[in-house]
Order: structure tokens, then C-alpha cells, then sequence
């Protein structure tokens, strides 16, 4: 049996290790971008207002899962409990150790490697009930938003005219591990265009954004039947109109089309807030969690 | 040099060793796998071990810092024929335990009958007057116990206490044998080790014959109530509810309705029969205890009275783990079964007797001072280890209320071998074996040896810096 409390936590579960998988990724091509570059290069500057602060902000991620992970832990199996505690601890060892902490690839690693090994364990030890539902959902929302920000961030410095070259487009292909998927797929030149249509609309490329919405379509559709009536669905509606806008009819231009994507998108999120989620009541006075700590356990 | 090499046998009663290098019966294989182990080996192990529990989240926070709870890997023995005589003394107690909480909140003849004193049974902090003619399912009132067993100065065991509300530990008596299974695998070669795996389905059996008759068929449905995760005991909540494969929940995730107790489901909610609650009785109902409880469910006393539910243990179940309860087991034993009681315990005065507190106060030096509603280690003074200055705080606690202390006469553990700062050192042990009651007693085989890590320290509480052991009960030795 489901409770809304569990559902909404592996939603943020979902969320979080992509948000600290993505963030680590994109983290470690700026920095390496920035490493010796002579040249000023527009969409890498942009990528790094976008990218994560520091390390410090990816771990935090992997902290929150980690906390989220604990409050339901009677319901995960045990392996992926295990798995979130472990990407927290990694982590967080990995911050203090001197040596890791001079650069960004050895946490980054730690980060990717993690994300791997939880998405992993779930892939094989959980049933494909609600929580798994839950899991996809907060996982393939947060990749598709993740995908469509890095893409609108590159797409400013394009537009207002800033120096932008191939090593740009490499990085934001880099940023979601896309760059050898784009060469072996795509046959047209590495550039604004090729690479925004690429990372938007290639469905077979499990970072682009037809691709996440695909899972979050059928996450939904695991969790809403068909048969649920209309307001219930709002959030399976929304995610199917952008969909098919965007397997039918795409805008051709790459600003339009990135603008498209981000707009539909706050609407999923906000329908799948409301569709879906919790409301969580806070503890302001943290009655509580003192009532908690404070139980006998002879 | 051998892992035993420099390891004093020094007066108190040895676990493992008989005398310097002479290991006791059941111990012979294990001390021979063990004295040729390098210290430093031993070590890595350990230090696997410890990450093994810090990845399972089987940790406390120490300075900020999270730390795996202190295991050692050399198991304690107790050799099956003298597990059978301790099996049955457990069994013996709880179901005596059992049918004098039946009693007491039934037709109180136990009283009638001077066994006991109406005086200490309704000033017992765990007496609750809102249980008075309730009758749980199957009649059965504890589901679940946790006796404390110590061995005195001559390897004598002995009953140092009874808990009977919400015992803890259970999850550790598990977790340590498969941590050890994975770690030292070698040290079970040629021991016929009694199995712990199934002790939370034995748990789970025992809980279902709380269920209310004819609630769900065959199947009741089960829950663990947690008070969440800022409760020292929430991996074991979380443990035990993965284990028995029913739903951990939280007071906020449960409703009555209709006369019944629900779970509040993301797809409807859905009859509960049985809730296996790690909560304390005040805080279960808000509308019937505690009115500030955010850890209860407002009505679940109502339904309960009028057996749509069960509750394990049964709400009130206190009365009979008092500490000044405690002095009249025995008596109790007697009584409700016409039985001696097959395992002794310690030397205990009530401080509400006159000739008792005099004694006492005489001699804080020497004895243990306990509160009655203490738990944890806390709330207590050992005389052998006090000041003067502690004496008399206790004295002038004692003298403004003598129902609340019990003294005891001071037990010196037995010790056993631990692996400590690179090199095995004896600290002191108790027992806690784990007692299921559904239709039958059941004790889980061993139970969980808790360690005083703090040499010379006689408090095994992992609240206060305890460890724990893996306990064997090894057939054939």
C-alpha cells in the first residue's frame, strides 16, 4: 500500500540524484572548458551561471535524498536505502578528502557513479508499483527541465550575439553526455541549431527532452488510469499536448522551440504538483520530531 | 602475538575462558580460529563490519559526525543445553507476566489474594486505569519481550529486568549474524549455529494473533507505528517493518473511521487490524491520554476498547515491567502458573519499606539505585562507582519519594572478550533474548549480548556508549 507521504518522498528521491547526476556532469565540462581557454567563449560562460555553484551544492543534493530516502526507508528495499546512504556518504567523504577537492573529476565521478548505482538498484529491486511511478516521475521531470535549462542558457549567449563555437555546442552535447550520440546520429555539422533539435527532439537519446517526457508520460499513466476523470488528469494531458507538439509539429527555429518546451514544461510541473503530490504540512515548533526522540524504546 | 595474548581473566566471571588460555565448553573451536589471527586482520575486519552498519544507516550521531553502533565481531556462546533451561525460564516468565496483566486489569484476584499490592499496581507509571475490563484479542497482552539476563560473580544467571512495553533490540540480534556471516565467514566452520533470520517472521506470526477475531481472514492486516525518524530506535522500526514485509507508517499516515482504524492510502484508505506500535501509551491517542501527542491517532483508543484492532504489546502492559513490579515476579510466577520460577533473579528492596529504605540508605555505597520508570542506564547510581556527593543526591531522592527508587544489590557481570584499540580486552555483558507470544511462547535463540564498552563500566546501553554481540546458541559442544 502506498501513503502519499512515501510517494512524494521518492518523487524528491527521483529529483534529487538526477539533479546532483546532472549537476556534476555540468559542473565538470565548465570547469574543464574554462581550464586554459584562451578565446571567450559565450555559451560556456552561460553554462556556468546555470551550472552548480560548487560540489558543496551537488552533494547537497545527494544530502536531501539522502534525508528523504530516511524517512521512508520501511518502504524502499533495502539495497536502494543502502544506495542513497551511500551516494550521501561518498560524498560527503569525497568533500573532505584534500586531494579530490582541488579539482571537480573526482567528485563529479563519485556523483555519476552514484546516480548509476541508485538508479540501478532500482531499475532491479523495486516492483513497477506507485513508487517506482513516483521515482520515474521526479527522475525524468527533473532530466527534461534539466535538459531544456542547459539548452535555454546556451541559447541566450546565441541570441545576444556572443561569441559561441563549436566548443560551445560540444559542451552543452558533454554536459549530457550526449556528444558521441550527436556524432554517430547526427549527420549535420556541430552547431546552434543541430544541437538544440538533437537534445530536444531526439526520442532514442535517453537525455533528450522527448525522451524524459516519454517516462514521465508513462510514470503518469501508472499512476493516473485512463479512466480518471478530466481534472484528475491535468497533468497526463499536459504532458501529452507537448509531446505531440513536439513530434508532429516542432517549431523550426531553436529559440522557439526551446521556448516551447520550458513553457509547457512549468505547466507539467505545476499540474503534477497539484495531480500528484502531498501537501506537506510543516512542524514549525518541531513538537514532533521532540515527542519522537523522546519515546520510550526499553 | 595471538589475539589473546595479553587478555587478563581477572576475577570476574569469564565468558570465554575458564582460566588464562583454557577456553570454556563451546568455546574451544573459536578460540583456536581466533588466537592465530593477526590483530591488524582483525581490524580490517572490524573496520568492514563498521561500514557495513554505516551504509545500512545503523548509526547515532556522535559530534556531528554519524557512527556505525560499536559491534564486535567475536561472538558469545552459550551452549544449547544451557540455552533449554534459559528458553524455558523465559517462556515461563512472560506467560506468568502475561496472565497477571490479564489479571490486574480484569478481575484483579492477584490482589484479592495479597500476591501483589493494590498500592504498587495503581502507582505504576505504566498502570493505565483506561484499560481496566479491556480484553485484547486471544486474551494475550504481551506480544513481544525483551528480559534482561546478566551472570553474577559465579556464572549464575540471573533476571535483572523485564521489558515488556517496547522492547529494542530485535533488529540487532539479526543484523549481527548477517554482518558476521559476511565478515567472518570462516569462524562458523564446524559450529552448528542456531538460526536468527526468522525472528521477524516469528515476530510477525505472534502479532497476527493480536488481530481481532474475524478482522481479515487468516491475513490480518499489520502495521508498525513509528514515532519517525528522529527516534533512536527508527532503523529498527524501519528494519523489522522490511522484514515482516508490512507497512511502516506514522500517526499522520493513520485515521478511525466508521469505528475502525485506517491507513490514509494514495489510493484510498484501507482497514488496519493489528498495529505493532513503537510508541508509549501516552502518546498513542490524543483524545485519551496526552492531548499535545503528534505521534497518535485521535479515537484509537475507542476502537481498540471495542476490539476492532489490536495493539502490540497491549496499551498498560507497563504495569508489569516496573521496577518495583519486578520484586514480586516470583510471587507472580507461583501464583498464576504453580511453578518455582526456573531462572533466579537479583537481590531487590523496595524502598517504601521502612526496613528496606534504612537498609539501603546505609549502604548506597555498595548498591545499585535504580528510578522505576528509568530507562536506558539513566536515572540510576551505582554505589560501587560513585561519589559521595552522588550518594547523597540519591539519599535525598530516595527520602522525597521512596515509591520512585528500588535498590539492588550490586551484580559484578561476567565479562567477555572484546575487540577493542587493536587488541581484545574483557568488558562487561548482559543478555537480552527476545520472547514471542502468540499462541505459544517462542525465544528467538540467543538474543542480543549488550557490551559496557568503558572498561570496568557496568551500563551496556547503547545510549550510553554500549556495544553488542553476536550470541550463539552452538548445539553439540
Amino acid at each position: 500500500m502506498m501513503l502519499p507521504r512515501v510517494a512524494g518522498a521518492l518523487f524528491d528521491i527521483g529529483c534529487e540524484i538526477e539533479r546532483m547526476d546532472h549537476g556534476a556532469r555540468v559542473l565538470e565540462v565548465v570547469h574543464g572548458m574554462s581550464l586554459g581557454m584562451g578565446e571567450q567563449n559565450g555559451v560556456v560562460t552561460r553554462l556556468n551561471r546555470v551550472a552548480p555553484r560548487s560540489m558543496e551544492s551537488v552533494a547537497k543534493s545527494a544530502a536531501i535524498a539522502r534525508e528523504r530516502a530516511d524517512t521512508v526507508r520501511g518502504h524502499l528495499p533495502a539495497e536502494l536505502w543502502e544506495a542513497v546512504n551511500e551516494a550521501n556518504l561518498d560524498l560527503r567523504d569525497a568533500l573532505e578528502d584534500p586531494f579530490a577537492a582541488k579539482g571537480v573529476y573526482g567528485l563529479s565521478l563519485c556523483a555519476r557513479r552514484a546516480g548509476h548505482l541508485v538508479f540501478g538498484v532500482a531499475d532491479q529491486a523495486m516492483r513497477r508499483d506507485g513508487l517506482w511511478h513516483y521515482l520515474c516521475l521526479g527522475r525524468f521531470l527533473e532530466r527534461a527541465s534539466a535538459t531544456t535549462r542547459l539548452l535555454a542558457a546556451a541559447e541566450e549567449a546565441w541570441a545576444a550575439g556572443e561569441p559561441a563555437d563549436e566548443r560551445g555546442w560540444r559542451a552543452v552535447l558533454e554536459a549530457t553526455s550526449a556528444y558521441h550520440a550527436f556524432l554517430r546520429s547526427n549527420t549535420a555539422a556541430l552547431d546552434h541549431a543541430s544541437t538544440v533539435r538533437f537534445l530536444v527532439l531526439d526520442g532514442e537519446f535517453p537525455r533528450s527532452v522527448v525522451f524524459a517526457l516519454t517516462e514521465v508520460a508513462m510514470a503518469l499513466d501508472g499512476l493516473v488510469p485512463k479512466g480518471t476523470p478530466a481534472p484528475a488528469r491535468a497533468a497526463s494531458e499536459a504532458t501529452g499536448t507537448l509531446l505531440s507538439l513536439l513530434t508532429t509539429a516542432p517549431p523550426r527555429d531553436p529559440g522557439d522551440l526551446i521556448h516551447l518546451t520550458l513553457d509547457h514544461l512549468r505547466l507539467i510541473e505545476a499540474a503534477i504538483a497539484v495531480d500528484c503530490l502531498p501537501r506537506v504540512f510543516d512542524d514549525p515548533g518541531g513538537l514532533h520530531d521532540a515527542q519522537a526522540a523522546h519515546q520510550t524504546q526499553n | 602475538m595471538s589475539l589473546f595474548g595479553r587478555y587478563p581473566v581477572n576475577g570476574h566471571f569469564d565468558e570465554m575462558f575458564a582460566s588464562a588460555g583454557e577456553p570454556r565448553r563451546g568455546y574451544e573451536r573459536i578460540f583456536s580460529e581466533l588466537a592465530g589471527t593477526e590483530a591488524s586482520v582483525f581490524k580490517s575486519r572490524h573496520a568492514l563490519a563498521e561500514r557495513s552498519y554505516i551504509s545500512r544507516g545503523i548509526t547515532f550521531s556522535a559530534g556531528g559526525k554519524e557512527q556505525a553502533f560499536p559491534f564486535d565481531l567475536i561472538p558469545r556462546i552459550v551452549p544449547s543445553d544451557d540455552w533449554a533451561v534459559l528458553e524455558a525460564g523465559l517462556a515461563q516468565r512472560v506467560r506468568a507476566l502475561d496472565l497477571f496483566l490479564a489479571d490486574v486489569y480484569g478481575r484483579r484476584q492477584c490482589i484479592r489474594d495479597g500476591v501483589v499490592p493494590n498500592g504498587l499496581v495503581v502507582t505504576c507509571q505504566g498502570y493505565q486505569r483506561e484499560m481496566v475490563g479491556v480484553e485484547p484479542a486471544a486474551g494475550r497482552w504481551i506480544h513481544i519481550a525483551g528480559v534482561d539476563l546478566v551472570r553474577d560473580h559465579d556464572g549464575v544467571w540471573r533476571v535483572l529486568e523485564d521489558n515488556v512495553r517496547t522492547p529494542s533490540g530485535l533488529s540487532y540480534v539479526v543484523q549481527n549474524r548477517a554482518f558476521m556471516q559476511r565478515v567472518v565467514p570462516e569462524i562458523f566452520a564446524d559450529h552448528e549455529v542456531a538460526s536468527v533470520a526468522d525472528a521477524p517472521l516469528l515476530l510477525l506470526e505472534a502479532l497476527r494473533h493480536a488481530a481481532p477475531p474475524g478482522s481479515s481472514g487468516d491475513m490480518p492486516r499489520i502495521a508498525v507505528l513509528t514515532p519517525g525518524p528522529f527516534n533512536a530506535a527508527y532503523s529498527e522500526h524501519a528494519f523489522l517493518a522490511q522484514e515482516m514485509g508490512i507497512t511502516l507508517v506514522q500517526g499522520d499516515d493513520l485515521v478511525v473511521r466508521d469505528r475502525r482504524l485506517w491507513v490514509r492510502g494514495a489510493a484510498g484508505n484501507q482497514p488496519i487490524d493489528v498495529l505493532y506500535r513503537r510508541v508509549d501509551d501516552a502518546f498513542l491517542d490524543p483524545v485519551t491520554f496526552r492531548p499535545d501527542s503528534m505521534l497518535g491517532v485521535a479515537g484509537l483508543m475507542q476502537v481498540y476498547r471495542e476490539g476492532r484492532v489490536g495493539l502490540a504489546n497491549a496499551v498498560g502492559t507497563g504495569v508489569a515491567d516496573d521496577k518495583a513490579m519486578y520484586v514480586h515476579v516470583p510471587d507472580i510466577i507461583r501464583y498464576f502458573l504453580a511453578e518455582e520460577p526456573i531462572i533466579p533473579q537479583v537481590d531487590t528492596y523496595l524502598l517504601e519499606r521502612d526496613s528496606d529504605r534504612e537498609y539501603v540508605l546505609d549502604n548506597l555505597d555498595r548498591l545499585v539505585v535504580k528510578a522505576v520508570d528509568g530507562a536506558g542506564g539513566y536515572g540510576m547510581l551505582i554505589g560501587t562507582h560513585s561519589t559521595v556527593a552522588e550518594q547523597d543526591v540519591f539519599a535525598a531522592r530516595i527520602l522525597a519519594n521512596p515509591r520512585g527508587y528500588i535498590a539492588q544489590e550490586t551484580v559484578q557481570l561476567s565479562q567477555a572478550p572484546v575487540f577493542l584499540d587493536g587488541e581484545v580486552q574483557p568488558r562487561h555483558v548482559d543478555l537480552r533474548p527476545f520472547v514471542f507470544y502468540g499462541e505459544h511462547p517462542r525465544v528467538v535463540p540467543g538474543g542480543l549480548t549488550r557490551v559496557a564498552l568503558r572498561e570496568g563500566s557496568l551500563v551496556v546501553n547503547s545510549s550510553q556508549g554500549g556495544g553488542s554481540k553476536d550470541t550463539w546458541v552452538v548445539s553439540g559442544s
